[in-house]
């Protein structure tokens, strides 16, 4: 069992007292410039504030797929969606990987074929297009009931895109 | 010479045992082999995503530029295991914890590769620290190999403590600055609203929390939590402060548990550390005749939690009463019996308190 010295156990707290407020510094930087390092000894800050007295503001992200027969639509959660990734990475993976892209172009064929696939066994059919819908839904207390009050689409991307 | 302030705080805040850190040994061991081992099921699943998904955070993870093939986590979760069955033996208990804390740290850098850091350092710093501390000082295959008697080392308690007050207070800050002390905004509500309609977290007691309409309450909840997670860090100065604040991160975990449906026990064995282990000990060892076979005291200790732990994992495994993810059985029930435990050892700690008092107050009559 190798034991530090008093000496060099001292030294050791004098560094962490430098070095964590420092790596928060950084982390704080490379966040605003990309996402958030790892690994890194900090806690998630959950900073948002999304009520206002009695007006809510809730961020909804669907995966619509259209089958192939009819042209209707289904939609689904990412939970639905992604069913195999666990729902504390959900919508982090959303974020990272969906709502960064601009078009179906930022995913490679291996993807969309993969996206396809998903959308297949989804519907038990054949799917055709995919898309990501990020809606922002209003809500309001009215009568001691929460209700929607408007909902705006934020945005709209074909991540499968099938040519006509 | 004399010690200054910062020395006595560095190592004498905790004089833990070598017999009751090495009873913590075998608790953290067992509670992290049955329940805060990653989940070996999404390994394939990981495997087989297409590369684009591959979205490392800034780190060493981006010097990959793909998952790995499943056999590789299949070999590192092997290894994990090894490490901390290593430890709840005892057996080259230095170098197995550093391991543990390695192989955890490649493991989840490649789960969070997925686009999506969870913050779970604990379970890295707590072995990695404590490999420092002699836990492995006593009721160990080292101990009973070696014939030494081992000292424990208390600093790396302080330490933890330090961690685990800054890393609260990089969570309590941000809110600060967000606006969670504006007295017309309600953070915490907000959050409650968005896991519950958005990300479906509607089991126990998060329905009722949706329907409650008090605001006074939601602007204290708001406020409470940033004092609770920036007060934290200077909570680290004093063991006895340390200790109040890791009991008020249990009901604060149990709460966000209830309502928002977040258990977050990856925590729980780094808090479990500031458990009385030495106390412990001293009851266990009042309980049984140890003197003529000194290993009685782990093996009933171990065994004890082997079998409570199996039970509450088979149970949810059969799960019959949480047909849900989230919280599962074993964190419902983990977390529960965390604040029992805080809870029972509060009481104790007013009747020392008063029983202290009690006799002075007579003398001064």
């Amino acid at each position: 069992m190798c034991n530090l010295s008093n000496q060099t156990v001292k030294r050791l707290f004098i560094f962490v007292l430098i070095y964590l407020p420092l790596q928060y510094a950084i982390v704080g930087i490379v966040g605003l410039k990309s996402s958030e390092p790892w690994p890194a000894f900090v806690f998630p800050g959950f900073k948002s504030v999304y009520v206002y007295g009695d007006s809510y503001q809730l961020n909804d992200f669907v995966f619509a797929v259209e089958i192939n027969d009819n042209r209707l639509m289904r939609e689904f959660t990412p939970r639905q969606f992604f069913y195999e990734i666990p729902n504390s990475q959900l919508a982090g993976f959303v974020r990272t990987n969906l709502e960064s892209a601009e078009d179906s172009i930022a995913f490679d064929s291996s993807t969309r074929k993969w996206f396809h696939e998903r959308g297949d066994e989804l519907l038990a059919a054949t799917a055709r297009n995919i898309y990501y819908i990020h809606r922002r839904r209003y809500m309001t207390r009215l009568d001691g009931e929460l209700k929607t009050d408007s909902v705006t689409v934020i945005k709209r991307l074909n991540i499968a895109e099938v040519a006509d | 010479m004399k010690s200054n302030w910062f020395d006595r705080w560095i190592f004498e805040s905790y004089q833990p045992t070598v017999q009751g850190l090495a009873l913590f040994r075998i608790f953290a061991s067992l509670l992290i082999l049955f329940f805060l081992m990653p989940d070996a099921t999404y390994y394939f699943d990981l495997a087989s995503f297409p590369d684009d998904f591959f979205t490392p955070p800034p780190g060493p993870m981006m010097f990959f530029d793909s998952f790995p093939p499943a056999w590789v986590f299949f070999l590192i979760h092997g290894l994990l295991a090894l490490s901390w069955i290593c430890i709840l033996f005892g057996y080259k208990t230095q170098i197995a914890s550093i391991a543990a804390a390695i192989f955890m740290l490649i493991l989840l850098g490649f789960i969070f590769s997925i686009g999506k850091v969870n913050h779970q350092m604990l379970i890295i710093i707590l072995p990695l620290l404590m490999a420092f501390s002699n836990w492995g000082g006593a009721y160990s295959l080292d101990a009973h190999l070696s014939g030494k008697r081992a000292k424990a080392n208390g600093w790396t308690l302080t330490l933890l403590a330090l961690f685990i007050g800054f890393m609260m207070f990089t969570a309590g800050f941000p809110k600060i600055l967000g606006g969670w002390l504006d007295i017309d905004t309600f953070a915490t509500k907000g959050h409650l609203l968005n896991q519950y309609f958005v990300r479906g977290r509607t089991e126990l007691l998060s329905g009722y929390m949706v329907s409650m309409n008090l605001p006074w309450m939601w602007g204290m909840l708001d406020w409470a939590t940033v004092i609770f997670e920036t007060g934290f860090l200077i909570a680290v100065l004093r063991a006895g402060w340390t200790r109040l604040f890791v009991s008020f991160a249990v009901f604060f975990h149990f709460s966000t548990m209830l309502t928002l449906n977040i258990a977050f026990l990856v925590n729980f064995p780094a808090y479990a550390v500031f458990l009385p282990w030495g106390k412990i000990h001293e009851s266990i060892s009042s309980l049984i005749d140890s003197k003529a076979k000194p290993h009685t005291i782990p093996i009933i200790f171990g065994g004890a939690l082997f079998g409570l732990f199996g039970i509450i994992k088979i149970i949810d495994k059969m799960n019959p009463y949480m047909p849900v993810k989230e919280p599962s059985f074993d964190e419902l029930v983990l977390i529960s019996a965390a604040v029992l435990v805080v809870i029972i050892l509060s009481v104790k700690k007013v009747i020392d308190l008063i029983s202290s008092v009690k006799p002075r107050s007579i003398d001064t009559l």
